[in-house]
């Protein structure tokens, strides 16, 4: 009976009944897509885990074991990530993707890098992969298929790292830490906790309302169906009947969209994957929902599209009698804007008792989690109220016939209204949120500002150096067309003749005074040519005093210095006489601040150095630009120990910021497919509306109504409720990060602004994609107009 | 004989395979009351449409004091329509968000008029057809004579030369469909606008100067009664 | 036929001379077709000899005597039980139109032209009543409406018969 009711009745129900289980079905293609990317994102953070070593609490007394250190570089605008491991003693079991470890001059290689080095670019490649290609690596040891990963067997005694035990297992770390050239750095590439809440929020923001879009596409011909249902009551059929006639006919819509949305996940799962931008790529058989989610979904829909149909049914079912009137359904009271205003308080008592929630108090997380979600429920719940608000100043205060036939027809129906409108509503709400804690994220990102990228040429390639077979390096990049200028860099310590070397090391002087002054040896024009700005004072002194906002000031005092060994902590007998006017050179901030491998934290520059020839610390190369130049340069400097990968300082800063921006970019694409699907469900919803209303729409043509103003009348009836409630949901979703930014912050670190542009970009895009849509149904209206419609059917 | 006031020449339309019209001609003079008489299905909507310049025909041509509209676009017979003619159709009408007064109204709101003075002159009207008490009551709350006397009201508001009425009596008892054809007739005649009404009841069209009967589409008779 | 009956009627509220009957009887019932004074005088003298009126006075105006009759109690019971029983429905099977339309088409004849023709005589014949229903009382009107109906009826008839023409042809030949 239920379904007869669904599909029976001809072309235009089974047309209904098909727009209702599509819309249905793609909702559940996005909640299966949603609920397997976070296994996907959570087995790619897993995979990095798998890179580390796993150390023992006392690491110090092994003899055997294994050394590792990963090094990740660029190639073509990708991350190039070489893991070098060594073996001591027996085997070690390797990590996951492969068959073994490699020995020494053995290299395993991802599919993407194998690749890579037989195509026509082999040649940048190979020269910094060292050893023999012996195998690849499989899909378990890789974060995506597009990574360019490679395992190498380094030769003992190259590798100078602490030895562990083995490799991590999988887990979620809060770092992975490498070791390489002697020195302990980090590489972040685990889940903070802010990127946590982000997924968290994300993945909220993402089924709120793509439930709501699911319980709209059971609603579409709701009128008619509720009329329909009123008939069934008055010949006899018992109110218990109706409502489970719309349960059956919910649920029948309900299961048949989710088997299509099943069917549509597994169809398109492979394409969309190959297609989304986070870097590496998407192992299209790594987005599995879990196994209770698939259940959830695939139950929980069609009881929600079940309970959604009963609800439609309601009030046919209590007072036919008023549904065939056509009477005035209760006015949706500003009751319904109180849930709002609680989850508004509610944050403002978790803002209140900022300590309680950072202590992670019970009530904390209480009023925290709950006034967010109340905020979410309390939008929807008081949509009609907004759509209803918005109707009444438009009948009243709008101007000519079609804004207040638009406001009457709001007024008559705000809750249909509201539906098409709340879950945009929602999702600008959630992208708000996202927009708010962005820079959060970006602020504990290291090397995140890339400030050096907005000091050095674009172009210019940094690296750092950990080893002596540097030293024919300069002339080789020299020689590479494109490269410009190579700033060698050595860095030293010099002593005060005054103060003793042994004692220095020894440690038994207080004296800030008598400290070792920085110095950096450089040539001041190369490093000019290498900058935006050119420095101003690059004069013929050989010594001149760094000046910049972040450098303390300290003037050396004049006399007689000597250069300390920086290994062995004494004197090297190398000598320089600093005179009492030194010469200051500006340099700018960002040359202080910059990242890993090269910044001028010395006090003194000077222009010549000292003592015999040695290789530099590190170089600054200026190229063209050109990716073959840059590639060239890493070529040379590939055989070249580099602790620091030869990177520009925009490789470096995208390579600082990939893993969030990644997972932020794939909230951002499942909050635009969400907007998308709302849109359809919009112009769905909108022509379902058009086609409702043909009878006065046809009279209103007949009479002379411009075809213009029908248009004008459907528009704004989408349109104010659309702006208003967007509104409100920029209005609570500032109030509410707001409220969080202010848990977040105290006097020393204080909150982030609110992104104000941001929001009134969000907002924009979703009336702009609303109204798209909503005009996408305007052509209907002309249809809609007919004279057919003016006699009763 | 004076020019007629609208008249309709050898009308052909056909709705895919179904022809409606197949050589309908018929004129209206000025004043007068002309009923399309005819079982449903023989086509006496779809003249009142192409009349009224709602539809077009296929073939032969409509004009309204003496200008061809059958020609015209679709903007052009809005205004047309807007600003000399009126209409009651069948019950249910109404636009069922506006209040009677708004209803009304409406036909002068189309035409720029500001609300307050439409407003105005739709409570007259209501006034008149005896139904200003359901002024703020919307259609669906109404009786169905209520409801067609408001329609009545919306078609004579804004003076029209011609009120076009298709079935206004199709859905009323036969007292109410009285009552309802002798105020629109009264009315429009005080106004000296002419009325072409649609009907299958040989009692509704006695109210007309004249009836055209329809059969498939043609004319079976146009019997002039002095 | 029920003139007495309607006389008996009208002489319940008040006596009344024969003259006063047929005035009162025209301006109530007879707008298409006055009574004649002679069958007013000899109803009412055929209800005197049974008993269902009675003289209650003459007089004279210069001229003829003036007789005024009143109800008696046998007349009162006749009235009510003729209000009180249905008329018999009477079914016109053999119209002179429906004749007229078999005659027709039996021997070839436009039978269609008949109808039409008719049509616009009944037409003809309502529009009049509908005219006059505009500036009459309301018993008047109702009066008309009772003709008016009864034409619709038989234009249905017409209507009806008109769209079988063809089946009705076949079946006759």
């Amino acid at each position: 009976m239920g379904w007869r009711l669904a599909v029976g009745g001809g072309r235009s129900a089974w047309v209904r009944f098909a727009l209702m289980s599509g819309g249905v079905a793609a909702g559940v293609a996005l909640l299966l897509g949603v609920a397997g990317a976070a296994p996907a994102a959570v087995q790619r953070l897993e995979t990095a885990t798998t890179r580390t070593l796993a150390f023992p609490d006392d690491p110090s007394g092994l003899t055997q074991g294994v050394r590792a250190e990963v090094t990740v570089g660029f190639w073509r605008g990708k991350p190039l990530r070489i893991l070098d491991v060594e073996t001591v003693g027996p085997p070690v079991p390797p990590p996951p993707g492969l068959p073994e470890l490699p020995a020494a001059g053995q290299t395993y290689v991802s599919p993407a890098l194998a690749e890579a080095l037989s195509g026509p670019r082999a040649g940048e490649l190979s020269p910094r992969i060292r050893g023999e290609v012996v195998g690849t690596i499989g899909q378990s040891g890789l974060v995506g298929p597009d990574e360019l990963f490679a395992v190498a067997g380094a030769s003992p005694g190259r590798m100078v790292g602490e030895l562990a035990t083995g490799f991590s297992s999988p887990g979620l770390p809060e770092f992975l830490t490498s070791t390489g050239g002697g020195e302990v750095f980090t590489v972040r590439e685990g889940v903070s906790d802010e990127l946590r809440v982000a997924l968290l929020v994300a993945a909220v923001g993402l089924v709120v309302p793509l439930m709501v879009l699911v319980a709209t596409a059971t609603r579409l011909s709701a009128a008619s169906r509720e009329r329909r249902a009123a008939a069934l009551r008055l010949v006899g059929a018992t109110a218990r009947q109706v409502s489970s006639l719309g349960a059956i006919e919910g649920a029948v819509v309900g299961a048949v969209g989710a088997v299509l949305g099943g069917g549509v996940f597994l169809v398109l799962r492979a394409p969309v994957a190959s297609v989304v931008p986070v870097p590496n790529g998407v192992f299209a058989s790594a987005v599995v929902p879990p196994w209770w989610s698939v259940v959830l979904i695939l139950v929980g829909v069609p009881v929600l599209t079940a309970l959604a149909g009963r609800v439609a049914v309601r009030r046919a079912a209590a007072t036919p009698l008023e549904v065939r009137r056509q009477a005035t359904p209760p006015t949706p009271s500003f009751r319904r804007l109180v849930p709002l205003a609680v989850g508004l308080l509610m944050l403002f008592g978790a803002s209140a008792n900022s300590r309680a929630v950072v202590a992670g108090r019970w009530y904390g997380t209480l009023l925290m989690v709950g006034g967010a979600v109340l905020c979410l429920v309390g939008l929807v719940v008081a949509g009609p109220a907004l759509a209803r608000a918005a109707g009444t100043a438009l009948a009243r205060l709008g101007p000519g016939p079609a804004s207040q036939l638009a406001g009457r027809r709001l007024i008559m129906d705000p809750a249909a209204a509201s539906r098409t409108v709340t879950g945009t509503a929602l999702v600008v709400v959630v992208v708000g949120w996202l927009l708010a804690f962005l820079p959060l994220l970006a602020t504990t990102n290291p090397a995140g500002q890339g400030v050096l990228a907005q000091v050095l040429r674009p172009g210019t390639v940094v690296a750092g150096f950990a080893g002596g077979d540097a030293t024919s390096v300069v002339d080789r990049l020299q020689a590479i067309e494109g490269v410009q200028t190579v700033v060698a860099v050595r860095q030293l310590q010099l002593l005060h003749e005054g103060t003793s070397p042994q004692a220095w090391r020894d440690g038994s002087i207080d004296d800030p005074e008598q400290f070792p002054i920085n110095a950096v040896a450089l040539d001041c024009a190369a490093l000019s040519d290498v900058l935006r700005e050119p420095l101003a004072g690059c004069g013929s002194a050989a010594a001149s005093l760094l000046r910049s906002q972040s450098l303390p000031d300290r003037e050396p005092r004049p006399g007689r210095y000597e250069q300390l060994d920086p290994s062995e902590g004494l004197g090297t007998g190398v000598q320089i006489d600093l005179p009492t006017d030194l010469p200051a050179l500006d340099i700018p901030d960002g040359l202080v601040q910059g990242i890993d491998g090269f910044s001028l934290s010395e006090e003194l520059l000077l222009a010549e150095l000292p003592g015999p020839p040695a290789p530099p610390d590190a170089i600054l190369v200026g190229t063209d630009g050109s990716a073959g130049t840059i590639e060239a340069v890493r070529a040379v400097l590939g055989p070249v120990r580099t602790p620091f990968a030869p990177l520009t300082a925009e490789e470096a800063t995208t390579l600082a910021r990939s893993a969030t921006d990644g997972y932020a970019q794939v909230a951002m694409i499942g909050l635009a497919l969400v907007v998308l699907v709302g849109g359809i469900s919009l112009a769905v919803t909108t022509a379902d509306s058009v086609r409702e209303r043909r009878p006065a729409h046809a009279a209103l043509s007949a009479m002379g109504a411009p075809v213009r103003a029908l248009r004008r009348t459907v528009l704004l009836q989408t349109a104010t409720p659309l702006v208003l409630t967007i509104s409100v949901a920029v209005a609570v979703s500032a109030c509410a990060s707001w409220l969080y930014l202010q848990i977040g912050s105290d006097p020393e670190s204080p909150a982030p602004p609110l992104p104000w542009a941001g929001y009134g970009l969000i907002a924009g895009c979703a009336v702009i994609a609303s109204l798209l849509a909503t005009a996408a149904a305007l052509p209907l209206v002309r249809s809609a107009t007919r004279p057919e419609a003016l006699r009763v059917e | 004989m004076t020019e007629p006031l609208l008249s309709a020449t050898d009308l052909h339309l056909s709705f895919g395979t179904t022809t409606a019209l197949a050589g309908a001609s018929v004129t209206v003079q000025p004043g007068e009351v002309l009923a399309l008489l005819g079982p449903s299905g023989s086509g006496t909507s779809t003249l009142l449409h192409c009349l009224a310049g709602i539809l077009r025909p296929d073939a032969g041509e409509v004009r309204f004091c003496g200008t061809r509209i059958d020609d015209q676009g679709d903007e052009a017979r809005s205004r047309l329509r807007a600003s000399s003619f009126g209409f009651v159709f069948q019950f249910g009408s109404l636009v069922p968000e506006l209040s009677a007064v708004e209803n009304v109204a409406l036909p002068l709101r189309l035409a720029g008029v500001k609300r307050r003075p439409a407003e105005d002159r739709a409570r007259v009207w209501l006034d008149r057809l005896d139904v200003a008490g359901v002024g703020g009551k919307r259609p669906g709350q109404m009786s169905g004579g209520q409801g067609q006397r408001v329609a009545v009201a919306r078609a004579l508001v804004g003076n029209p030369r011609v009120v076009f009425a298709d079935e206004p009596t199709g859905a009323l008892d036969t007292l109410n469909g009285d009552l309802v054809m002798e105020e629109l007739l009264g009315a429009a005649r005080e106004q000296g606008a002419s009325v072409v009404v649609v009907t299958h009841e040989a009692r509704v069209a006695a109210y007309a100067d004249r009836e055209v009967v329809l059969r498939d589409g043609r004319l079976t008779a146009d019997a002039v009664v002095a | 036929m029920s003139f007495p009956q309607t006389l008996l009627g009208l002489l319940e509220s008040a006596p009344r001379h024969g003259y006063d009957l047929k005035r009162e009887y025209d301006a109530r019932f007879g707008q298409q077709r006055p009574v004649k004074s002679a069958q007013v005088y000899s109803t009412l003298s055929r209800l005197h000899r049974d008993g269902a009126v009675t003289v209650v006075g003459v007089e004279r105006v210069d001229g003829p005597d003036r007789t005024t009759y009143a109800l008696t109690a046998d007349g009162v019971t006749h009235l009510e039980r003729w209000l009180a029983e249905p008329e018999e429905a009477t079914p016109y099977l053999q119209s002179a139109v429906y004749t007229k339309v078999v005659l027709a088409l039996l021997s070839g004849r436009p039978a269609a032209h008949i109808l039409d023709t008719q049509r616009t005589a009944h037409l003809t014949v309502m529009r009049t009543l509908t005219e006059r229903k505009r500036s009459a009382d309301l018993p008047t009107t109702l009066a008309c409406d009772f003709s008016l109906f009864h034409l619709e009826a038989d234009l249905r008839w017409l209507e009806h018969t008109a769209a079988r023409l063809d089946r009705l042809a076949k079946e006759l030949s």
